[in-house]
Parts: C-alpha cells; sequence; structure tokens
C-alpha cells in the first residue's frame, strides 16, 4: 500500500499504536462510554428551522412526566439556524428525556431563512482604480485569460463520537470527561463554568472518537453539563445525537471563487483577478478561503468577503479553507494549462514555489501512471478514464509545550503529556519518541495524553501536536535521564556528566562497566526520577509538509457516476515518528477529501431551513466500496531531522485532483462540489449540449 | 424511543387476535423502529412475528417460487434456486441496505416499508401523508422526490425488491388469521390520488404469509444508479423481465409505486433480443410521461439510461459500449 | 445550493405567505391512537392462544452476552444497543447514528452481523449475542484481532469495534473474501478517519492466513 523514500537517518518505528487492541475489541472507555452511577441525562430543546421561534410548547405536560427532572423552553427566542437552542430538559434516562421532548409538542413561527448562495451572491465587487487599471492592462494585453467561478458545499465535521460531556461536579472538586481537541483548555472552560480553580478540576480525554477541529471548545452541551452538576449535585451526561452533531456540530463553510486569470503563451501566470466568499452562519465570520496559493499567480488583485446563510456555526475543519481553495485554483490551473496547451504537470513545475514540490510532481506522476493520461474526453465507450493532480503544503511554526518523564525504580518509563489523541496517535508519538530518544524497546515506555492534569501541552489544531509534543518530549527524556544519571553519580562516587549512556546501557566511569538500563534503574534512591521537559529548539530539525495528490477515475459518461480508482499521495513530514499512524493519517486525509468531492453536503431546505439530511442516510459519507487503491509515499529526506505536520497538508489536494480527473475523462468541467451524477449531466449539457 | 406494549405472536391465530387487538407488526424492525424513533409512528402496542418460523423459507412449488414473508433478503441475495432462475430478483437486494440490516430485514417488512421523503420522515414536517396540508417537496428541496406526478404527495417508492416483484406479476398472499387473501402485486401499491395515507392496500387486520411468483422469467435484469457506492437508496433503478414473449419493464425510485413503464414495453413489444437502437427508443417512451420537479430533472435522464442498460443488460449485452 | 428560483414560483400556489403556512406546524403529526378500555396487564397476557402479551413496563429479562447468561431490567422499547451500554456497561459496542446507517453497533447474534440500534432486546432472548469484547476474547476470532492489531486499523477507533464485528461475520460466511468482496461486506460500517484501507488489509490478511474459528 506504501512506501517510503529515503528513510535511513531517523526515527521510524512502524509498530501499531499501544492501544490499538484497546480501540479494535471495545474496551477503550470515551467520553460517551461513561455512565457514572446517578448520571443524569441531559439535552438542548433545538429549533428545527432555519430561521423563527417557538409560539408554544406543553412545558408543563414535558415536566409530569416520571424521571424527568427539568425542562426549560424559551418562547419567543428568535433562532437562526436550524438546531439553534431554545431549551434544555434534563430526566434520570435516556427514555425519559426523550419522551420528554415529544410531550413538549412545540408549535413554531417560521420565516423565510437564508439557504442558497448562488441566489444570494452579489457578484465580484469592483476593485479600486489603480487595481482595476493594472487589470485592465493585463487583461487587454494580448494574453490568454481564463474566467471561471467555482463553487463548493458545507461540510459537516460528522465526528464519530459525538461533542459531549460528562460531568461530575462534586463538594470538593469537578471530575469530567469530555470528548475534546483541547483538553488544557477544557480544563478551564470547565473551572470557569463551575467556578472551581482549575487545581480542583480534572478533564480526562483519553480516547476521543475524532475531532477534525470542531472540538475546541466546551459548547452548549458540556456548559450545560457542568451548570446541572452542580445545581444538582450529581454527574451530568450531555452527549449530541446525530441529528445535533449535523446541524450544530461544526462545519466547513461552503464558498463562491470567482477567478480571472491571464497567462503568458509561455506558460507564465501573469496575474489577474481573485474574489472569495465564504458561506457562514447567520453571525458571519470564520470563512477564510486559501486562494490562492501554492503557484506563482503574478500580480493578483484579491478581495474575500462572508456571506451569512440561516445555517449552523462554522468550525474549524481539517485544514480550514485550503480544501476549498485548493479546489479552485487547481481547477484553474488545468484550465490554464490548456488555454497554453501545455500538459498540467508541467505547467504545475512552471509555476511552482516548492522545489520539493517539484520533485514529488514527478514521482507522483510516475506512480499514477501519468503518461496513459488520454486528451480530455478521450476514452472512448461510455466509461471514461482520467487523471488529475494536485499540491498542498503546511505551514511550520514553533510553539509551545511541555512534558513529564518519569523513569522508575523498576526502569519503566513514564511520558505524560497534557494533549489528546484524536485518532492521529498522539500518544504513540509520545511513547516511540520518548523509547527512540531513550534508546529503549517500545514495551519499556507508556506515553501516556488526554488528561489536564498533565503538564500543558498544545490543543490539536493546525496539525501541531507532533510538531509541538517531539521536542517537549525529547527535552523531558533528556532531562529524567539527567536525573538518573545524578543518581547513578553519587552511587558510584562520580559526576553525572561522566557517565556515558546509549542503547538502554550505561558506562560506569569508575570502573568502566556496562550497567544495563533496568540495573541502573534499580539502583535510585526513590520511586522514581522525573525529568521536566519544554519545547527545545535542539529538538526541532528540518523538514516541511509539501505534498502532492495524483488522481485516477473512472466516469460513467451516461449516468455522471464518479468512481476513484487511484490515488497516489507524496507526503513530506519530516520526521517520521511513526510510520503506521502517519500513513493512517494521510489515508485518511485522502479518503475525507474523497467524500468531499464526490458526495457530501448539508442540504438546507430553501422553503423552511431546516437541514434536511442530518443523518447518514442522506448526508453522504464515503464507504468501504467508494475507496479506491491508496498509494501513500511518505517522502522522506535524510535532511529532515524534525517532526512535522501531515493530518492537515494530507486533504488538501484531493478534492482538486479529482475534479481535474473528472474534466480530462469527459472534456466537461464540473465547477461545482461536489460532483454529484447530478452535476455531472448539468455540466455536460451546459457544455457540450447533450449527454454522454 | 417511545414506548409501546409488546407481544410476541406464535402462530396465525395469535396474530390476528393481536391484530384485533390494535397491535402493529414487526417483522425485522429495521423500518418500523426507525419510524418509532422519529416519532412518526405512534403506535401504543407492537407485536413481533419473529418466532413464526413458518413464515421463513423460499421454496419452489407449483411451478413457480414462494418466498416466505420473513425472508430476509439476506435470504433472498444468497438463494440459489433465486439466483440461476431470476437473478433480477437477488440483485435487487444484493446492495439494498446494509449487509447488517439485510440480515434483519424481511421481504414482507421491505415492501411494506414506509416511504424515505425527508419530510415525510421528520415530524416536525408535518405533511399531507401524516395529517398535514401540504406537500412540502413542492416548494421545497425534492431531489430526491417522485418524478412522475401522481397526485399531492410526491414521494418515490422505497422498496428496492418491489419492482421485481412487480416485474413477475407476484402474488401478495396474506392471512385474517382465517381466511388466506390474495393480492396481485400489480394493482398493491397505491398511488397518492388513490390514497394520501397509505401506500398499499393491505388491510390492519391482515398479515401477508407470502410472496409467491407463479412463474420465473426466461429474461431478467436490475440496474440501479446510486451517487455513492456504499449503500444508497438508488436515484432511479428498472427490473426488466421477459416472459411468454412480453417483456416487464418496472422503473423504481422514480415514482410514489414500482412504475410499469407501459410505453416502453409497447415499443419492444415481442422481441427477445433487443438491441441498442430499440433500447434507446424504449427508455425515451418510458419517461414520456415524466414531469420532473424544481431539482430532480437530472433524474428522467437516469429512468432513460437505467430502462436502456436493463433491457440490454437481460439481453446479455454490454451497455457500456 | 440548489437554485430555488422555480420552488418559488411553486411556493405561491400554496395562497399563503410562507410564514403563516409554517405556523402552526407541529411535532403531533397524527393523533395518538388510544385504546378504549384495554389496559395491558396480566389477565389479558393469560388469555389470546398463540399470543403473548408483555404489556409496556419494565420487565426482567436474560440475555446470553459474550458466552455468559446475564438478567437484566428493560422495557420492551429498550433497544439492544442501549441494553448492552447501559445495563452491561458493553460499551464497546458504539453509539453513532442509532438508526442503522452507520454500522458502529454491530454485534452478533448466532453469528450473524446485525445492527443492534434497530434491535429489541427483549426480542434477544435465547440468542447468541457476541459483542467485540466478546471477539477480543474468543480464541477464534484471535487472528482476526490480532491481524487489526498488526495494521494498526483505527484511527480514532470509534467505528472499529464494528468493523471488526461484521468483519468476523464476513471471514465465515466468505472465508476467502476479494478486495471487492471485504468492500461490500463492510458497506454498512462508517469510518469518518479513513481507515479503511487499513481495515481492508487486516482482513484480507487474516482470510490469507487461516482465517478465523
Ligand atoms: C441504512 C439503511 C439503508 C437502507 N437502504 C435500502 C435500500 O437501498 N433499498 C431498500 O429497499 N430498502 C432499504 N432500507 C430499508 C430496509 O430494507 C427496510 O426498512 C426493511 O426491509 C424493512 O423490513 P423489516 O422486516 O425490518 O420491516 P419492519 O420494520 O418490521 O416492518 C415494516 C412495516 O411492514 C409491516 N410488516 C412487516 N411484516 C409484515 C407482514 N408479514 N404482514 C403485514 N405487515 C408486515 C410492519 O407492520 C411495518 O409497518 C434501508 C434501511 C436502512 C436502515
Ligand atoms: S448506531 Fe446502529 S447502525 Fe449506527
Ligand atoms: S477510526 Fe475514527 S471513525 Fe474509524
Amino acid at each position: 500500500m506504501s512506501e517510503t523514500t529515503a528513510p535511513k537517518n531517523i526515527m521510524q518505528p512502524k509498530e501499531p499504536r499501544p492501544d490499538v487492541r484497546q480501540k479494535v475489541t471495545g474496551t477503550a472507555r470515551y467520553t460517551a462510554d461513561q455512565y457514572p452511577a446517578k448520571v443524569l441525562y441531559a439535552r438542548s430543546v433545538r429549533f428545527p428551522f432555519g430561521k423563527g421561534s417557538i409560539v408554544n410548547a406543553d412545558v408543563e405536560k414535558a415536566r409530569a412526566i416520571p424521571g424527568v427532572v427539568l425542562v426549560d423552553v424559551k418562547k419567543g427566542k428568535s433562532v437562526n439556524y436550524a438546531g439553534g437552542i431554545v431549551g434544555r430538559i434534563v430526566a434520570e434516562s435516556k427514555d425519559a428525556l426523550e419522551d420528554a421532548m415529544e410531550a413538549l409538542n412545540a408549535t413554531y413561527e417560521v420565516e423565510q431563512s437564508r439557504t442558497n448562495p448562488s441566489k444570494l451572491y452579489e457578484g465580484v465587487p469592483e476593485a479600486d482604480a489603480q487595481a482595476n487599471a493594472e487589470l485592465k492592462g493585463l487583461f487587454d494585453g494580448g494574453l490568454k485569460v481564463v474566467e471561471a467561478t467555482y463553487t463548493t458545499q458545507v461540510q459537516t465535521h460528522s465526528c464519530l463520537e459525538p461533542h459531549g460531556s460528562v460531568v461530575d461536579v462534586r463538594q470538593d472538586g469537578v471530575e469530567a470527561w469530555v470528548s475534546t481537541q483541547a483538553v488544557m483548555a477544557l480544563e478551564d472552560a470547565v473551572s470557569n463554568t463551575t467556578d472551581f480553580p482549575a487545581s480542583k478540576v480534572v478533564v480526562h480525554s483519553e480516547f476521543v472518537g475524532g475531532g477534525f477541529g470542531s472540538k475546541f471548545s466546551l459548547g452548549a452541551e458540556g456548559t450545560m453539563a457542568c451548570r446541572v452538576s452542580k445545581e444538582r449535585a450529581r454527574p451530568v451526561r450531555a452527549i449530541l445525537n446525530r441529528s445535533e452533531e449535523h446541524c450544530d456540530g461544526g462545519n466547513r463553510p461552503g464558498s463562491i471563487q470567482y477567478m480571472k486569470i491571464a497567462v503568458k503563451d509561455s506558460g507564465e501566470i501573469a496575474g489577474g483577478r481573485v474574489h472569495v466568499v465564504s458561506t457562514v452562519d447567520a453571525d458571519g465570520g470564520g470563512g477564510g478561503i486559501r486562494n490562492p496559493n501554492y503557484y506563482k499567480f503574478g500580480n493578483v488583485v484579491r478581495t474575500e468577503g462572508d456571506l451569512a446563510l440561516n445555517g449552523g456555526k462554522p468550525q474549524a475543519f481539517r485544514a480550514p479553507g485550503f480544501p476549498q481553495g485548493s479546489f479552485a485554483l487547481e481547477s484553474m490551473m488545468d484550465e490554464l494549462a490548456a488555454a497554453v496547451k501545455m500538459d498540467p504537470v508541467a505547467f504545475r513545475k512552471l509555476n511552482e514555489t516548492s522545489r520539493r514540490r517539484i520533485e514529488q510532481f514527478d514521482r507522483g506522476a510516475e506512480l499514477i501512471g501519468w503518461k496513459d493520461r488520454k486528451a480530455d474526453g478521450g476514452t472512448p465507450g461510455r466509461i471514461k478514464i482520467g487523471y488529475g493532480c494536485a499540491a498542498g503544503s503546511w505551514g511550520n511554526g514553533k510553539g509551545k509545550c511541555s512534558s513529564d518523564c518519569e523513569i522508575h525504580r523498576s526502569g519503566e518509563v513514564e511520558v505524560r503529556v497534557g494533549i489528546q489523541d484524536i485518532g492521529t496517535g498522539a500518544s504513540t508519538v509520545v511513547t516511540d519518541t520518548a523509547a527512540w530518544h531513550l534508546g529503549l524497546p517500545r514495551t519499556m515506555v507508556t506515553g501516556k495524553v488526554g488528561n489536564s492534569d498533565y503538564p500543558p501541552g498544545p490543543g490539536s489544531g493546525g496539525s501541531v501536536t507532533t510538531r509541538m509534543t517531539v521536542p517537549a518530549v525529547r527535552d523531558s527524556a533528556e532531562k529524567a535521564l539527567g536525573e538518573l544519571k545524578k543518581e547513578l553519580a553519587s552511587v558510584w562516587k562520580t559526576e553525572p556528566d561522566k557517565i556515558s549512556y546509549g542503547e538502554g546501557v550505561f558506562v560506569n566511569p569508575t570502573n568502566n562497566q556496562n550497567v544495563a538500563w533496568k540495573d541502573a534503574c534499580a539502583m535510585m534512591s526513590g520511586a522514581s526520577v522525573v525529568g521536566h521537559g519544554r519545547f527545545n529548539d535542539e529538538y526541532w530539525g528540518e523538514g516541511g509538509s509539501d505534498t502532492v495528490q495524483f488522481v485516477k477515475v473512472e466516469v460513467d459518461s451516461e449516468t455522471g457516476v464518479v468512481k476513484v480508482k487511484k490515488v497516489v499521495a507524496i507526503q513530506a513530514c519530516g520526521q517520521v515518528c511513526n510510520r503506521l499512524t502517519a500513513e493512517n493519517q494521510v489515508c485518511g486525509g485522502i479518503i475525507q477529501g474523497i467524500s468531499f468531492a464526490l458526495f457530501e453536503q448539508r442540504m438546507l431546505d430553501p422553503m423552511t431551513g431546516g437541514q434536511l439530511n442530518a443523518d447518514f442516510i442522506n448526508y453522504k459519507v464515503a464507504g468501504p466500496v467508494d475507496v479506491p487503491e491508496i498509494v501513500a509515499v511518505l517522502d522522506v529526506r535524510d535532511t529532515d531531522t524534525g517532526a512535522r505536520s501531515i493530518g492537515e497538508p494530507s486533504t488538501i489536494p484531493t478534492a482538486g485532483a479529482i475534479a481535474n480527473a473528472v474534466a480530462n475523462a469527459l472534456g466537461v468541467r464540473v465547477r461545482h462540489l461536489p460532483i454529484t451524477p447530478q452535476r455531472v449531466l448539468e455540466a455536460m449539457l451546459e457544455q457540450k449540449g447533450a449527454i454522454a | 424511543m417511545r414506548s409501546f406494549g409488546y407481544a410476541e405472536a406464535e402462530n396465525a391465530q395469535g396474530l390476528a387476535a393481536a391484530l384485533g387487538k390494535g397491535y402493529r407488526i414487526k417483522a425485522g424492525g429495521i423500518d418500523l423502529l426507525d419510524m418509532m424513533k422519529e416519532r412518526i409512528d405512534k403506535s401504543e402496542r407492537i407485536v413481533s412475528i419473529t418466532g413464526m418460523t413458518e413464515l421463513r423459507g423460499i421454496k419452489e412449488r407449483d411451478g413457480g417460487v414462494a418466498i416466505g414473508a420473513l425472508t430476509t433478503l439476506n435470504e433472498i441475495a444468497r438463494d440459489e434456486t433465486l439466483r440461476k432462475a431470476f437473478p433480477a430478483l437477488p440483485d435487487t437486494v444484493c446492495n439494498a441496505a446494509t449487509p447488517q440490516v439485510r440480515e434483519v430485514a424481511t421481504i414482507a417488512g421491505n415492501i411494506l416499508q414506509r416511504p424515505r421523503c425527508w419530510f415525510f420522515r421528520q415530524a416536525e414536517y408535518n405533511c399531507l401523508r401524516k395529517s398535514g396540508q401540504a406537500c412540502y417537496a413542492v416548494a421545497g428541496d425534492n431531489t430526491y422526490h417522485s418524478i412522475y406526478p401522481m397526485g399531492a404527495c410526491h414521494i418515490t417508492h422505497p422498496s428496492n425488491i418491489a419492482p421485481a416483484l412487480v416485474a413477475v406479476g407476484a402474488q401478495i398472499i396474506a392471512s385474517d388469521g382465517k381466511n388466506p387473501k390474495s393480492y396481485d402485486i400489480r394493482d398493491f401499491f397505491l398511488t397518492p390520488e388513490q390514497d394520501l395515507k397509505r401506500e398499499n392496500k393491505l388491510p390492519q387486520n391482515e398479515f401477508i404469509t407470502e410472496i409467491f411468483l407463479p412463474k420465473m422469467p426466461e429474461k431478467s435484469a436490475y440496474v440501479e444508479v446510486k451517487e455513492k457506492q456504499s449503500f444508497d437508496w438508488p436515484l432511479a433503478a428498472c427490473v426488466a423481465t421477459y416472459a411468454d414473449k412480453k417483456w416487464s419493464i418496472i422503473l423504481a425510485h422514480v415514482a410514489p409505486v414500482p412504475l410499469r413503464a407501459t410505453l416502453a414495453e409497447n415499443v419492444v413489444g415481442e422481441k427477445a433480443d433487443i438491441d441498442e437502437n430499440l433500447a434507446l427508443q424504449a427508455a425515451e417512451a418510458a419517461v414520456k410521461t415524466a414531469q420532473p420537479m424544481a431539482y430532480n430533472g437530472f433524474r428522467v435522464h437516469l429512468a432513460k439510461a437505467v430502462v436502456r442498460r436493463a433491457l440490454l443488460k437481460a439481453c446479455g449485452k454490454d451497455f457500456h459500449a | 445550493m440548489h437554485d430555488d428560483e422555480q420552488s418559488d414560483v411553486q411556493q405561491a400556489a400554496f395562497r399563503t405567505s410562507r410564514r403563516g403556512f409554517l405556523k402552526g406546524v407541529g411535532i403531533a403529526s397524527a393523533a395518538t391512537v388510544v385504546l378504549p378500555g384495554l389496559s395491558l396487564g396480566q389477565e389479558e397476557a393469560a388469555g389470546t392462544p398463540g399470543l403473548k402479551e408483555f404489556g409496556s413496563g419494565p420487565l426482567e429479562i436474560s440475555l446470553k452476552v459474550n458466552g455468559d447468561e446475564r438478567k437484566l431490567s428493560i422495557e420492551p422499547r429498550t433497544t439492544l444497543l442501549d441494553a448492552l451500554r447501559t445495563k452491561l456497561a458493553l460499551t464497546g459496542t458504539k453509539e453513532i447514528c442509532d438508526r442503522g446507517s452507520c454500522g458502529g453497533c454491530t454485534v452478533l447474534v448466532d453469528g450473524r452481523a446485525m445492527v443492534s440500534c434497530m434491535t429489541l432486546a427483549i426480542d434477544m432472548q435465547g440468542r447468541e449475542i457476541t459483542t467485540a469484547e466478546g471477539i477480543g476474547k474468543d480464541p477464534g476470532f484471535a487472528p482476526l484481532v490480532d491481524s487489526f492489531c498488526e495494521h494498526d486499523a483505527a484511527q480514532c477507533g470509534f467505528c472499529i469495534p464494528g468493523i471488526l464485528v461484521r468483519s468476523a461475520a464476513l471471514l465465515k460466511e466468505i472465508p476467502n473474501p476479494t478486495p471487492l468482496e471485504i468492500r461490500e461486506g463492510l458497506a454498512g460500517n462508517i469510518c469518518r478517519c479513513g481507515t479503511y484501507s487499513r481495515i481492508f488489509d487486516a482482513v484480507e490478511a487474516c482470510a490469507k492466513k487461516g482465517g478465523v474459528a
């Protein structure tokens, strides 16, 4: 399935994540799996339409249901998206809670919602006079000019473990389980909401069933759990159901992206006009489409705006703004290449900003079989084959993280970091990094994460976890080793820095004898020694996150059904802390990219503003049959000595590459995501006047 | 889920008594529980019939095949007799729903399942098929709704397997506990014009015991188009069968009932072997009466495509060429 | 992102403002059928031959789960999923969609994979129920569990117990599945993290090594 180029120099463990057996056999306990004794069930009452308020609700009837503890409904409160909160119900059981929900028998006042971006879109604003003059020169200068508008849909995060908290506010403090990707920040949030000092609060998040950017805050459900638990002095469980998760669990905003770009006959892009709009919620904000990007687009006049819809609030979603931007700009790259009659790969290489990616393009082209690519629409018969490619990358900044490394008398090592493992393998990275740094077998080391009592680490956003954590873990391991050497020095009556250590063996400088790790640890005076580490520049190293992806698709030109047959990803990520988890991230990014490109879209009813597909039947997520052959190549060079990001860059190029492959297959370009049969057929009708 | 009284029927007599007391039948329960969870079906009493093992199994009889009402979709998918004699039938269920659903979902439950219209399936939309005043699909998002107008409500019939049964003119054998009843599946399903609240003729006091296929077709094929390949309701599907010098062409998932494309059947006439050209003409004829709604015009084209493909596939031809 | 131009036109056909039309739309769609004079109780249960009536209230049942006979108190409406999670503390069976569409709640019932969210606990008496935890302890399935682990077939892991259970049934149904049969066999399971490739590899490798017993 995958291969690694030029490994050699650095750590590259490829053992499965230490907690994999717990996950596989269902013994891993997530927040949603916490049912403390005497727990109460809490759920928000939500408005089901795009805009309006609840007129009436039979609160008394709901309260009268046995087992119902509390019912609040704010009649008349105006709400501006389906899923907006208008009340809460607390009950002794899930059944009682649902009975109360039904008993409310609410009636609604519904106003017209804003649901349709293309209808609300106001077009491209006039640029200022000087910019306009420049653009005029560019577009009238005899260059080839391509003008197109691309759109992308709203995608919901759809974490399989819903957002949720189980909170137990006791007299002496608070214990909370939160499905979060920011365990440290959540400690503060719980502390603020319950009025307990952070020192009296512990947040557990050992296992998290996905986050993808949507789980940074306590959320309304967590806040409710904290408050009710405090009021009632009982543990409270507030976990969203699937419908709530779709409507209010975060989403990737959609976009409308206008591009008008001029290109020289040489293939050099000269510049142009770009206007991007993100479709956000009624409060606005949270857009941020990354277009243009990656290539030398020349002199671009860029404007951006937001378009407010009556829909749930956007949240950061795996590479926020990037896949949308990439889809448009990579589509444009292919349209420009066609305008100057160049091969899309050659055209990209010519306009590339990264040397690394230029090499990656060559490697990817070879692995996908780019030489078999036919002219657009060139496959005979109704089933058309197409190839496409696209690029991506990710930022490389430094940050903060701390870590404790504790070496026990038994020789076992425990490393604790206040980060969380949302599926990326963060705890594996901690374990493997410490084991590698200390030269110990992995079985001796336990990496622990997902607890707010551990030394603070970053939230899992911006793909920073690994790149912040590795230098901190190594620093703590080195310091713990120093502590251990101090202990040995006092036994051996020597100076700590005279003691050498490598690969599990100490050398006693007084007699030059080797002392094995375990024997050495047994000499410590106490039960353990601890090294407190911080992000340390010494371990930062070199590396980047450039990537390119190539895609081969099969399009049924009669039905418009697109099947992705193969994806090749060449992905740099600096030092590989664990090959299996790293490759898993890349494959996952690609599969989410396929799902984004072909299937997923939040459907808001134009009439009521209600979400019509807040489920997994009509909200379509790529399943097993939709998954192609994936070749995930970790592009590692001898110079890659520092850990870098992988989770987000791996999902950026996929949709753009698929769109380009579809255009190559059909000779017709679909400029709107997702590329459903409907879109393909409509594009054929529009551009060719007929289907197939 | 809503609370309900529960009973188990051990035999026809017990089941008839239960129906007399207002119980609703639960076979696999996949659709019923879904409707209860959404608080659309408000049955106060549920009777499980899974213990009535005599209603389960596939038997050859009287020159035809009898499929017990409780036979699961997976049992049909795996059945060797059907696979040989009427491959389109197992094909309709091979990819219907999911493996875990097919394991429990029964044939009777499948043809009696309620529509998947996303307005009907949400309690907040009090639509015509419930007790409301309007069909929300008319002014709302109707991407997956009917493209053949048949009254004020615009559902599509959700069953994958029903069109295959309609194609061969299956008999639905039912009982009220005393007397057997028989329904011709070709007029078993009700259009919204005929009845806004019910999708079929089965009265509340009867239950299906088996589906009888009187005769196996000489040729048969099933073709569907789905947005995603891992479980999805089709955007359009077609079953074509040939027997006694007659074609049956049944469209699925495009109309409130499994739709017999009589115009297309007329085009192909008695011809046993159909070429590309004739298949195309039949396909054109099949969609002549289609009248799509605001968002689902593309499915007219898909309906055409599945008719063409099903005819060619039934004749053993490559429809991709 | 549809164009709703036309629906605006059709909207006019309602001859009522959007506001007015939706006003009063209630959750209650059909009047609840109340059966006069019938209270479900013991006397009835005694009455009808061929019909066993249980009423709607709490009752004691016994389920055979992972080889152990377990007594529990449920209501008829309690799903097998809820019973496993909340009554028997077997939380490896996940609630993800609660509508049969994700496979997260898959368990084996007499060796066949089913969605426990669409199954009533009361219906499962006398059946052999196996959850992911049970598969984890069953030596016959050890090669499959090991294969999942060796292939690191999990990211967040939330979908994986359901997929393990479905895979176990799949290998019993088809001991040597083709890549397509694996994909189709797992088509009822959703993995949001996109761990699918690893899962396919794990199932295939297990089959190649001799499968499950
Ligand atoms: C994720 C998912 C995807 C799906 N995809 C598809 C698909 O692609 N194609 C498709 O066709 N279906 C699909 N389905 C629907 C599924 O196939 C049906 O829900 C199922 O077949 C219903 O059968 P059942 O035995 O569970 O019926 P039940 O839920 O038990 O019953 C359904 C109805 O039939 C009545 N009933 C059942 N048996 C009898 C009888 N013998 N006599 C009288 N009345 C009876 C019940 O009272 C009830 O009203 C899907 C379902 C899910 C959850
Ligand atoms: S929770 Fe049962 S299938 Fe999703
Ligand atoms: S591993 Fe996260 S959903 Fe499958």
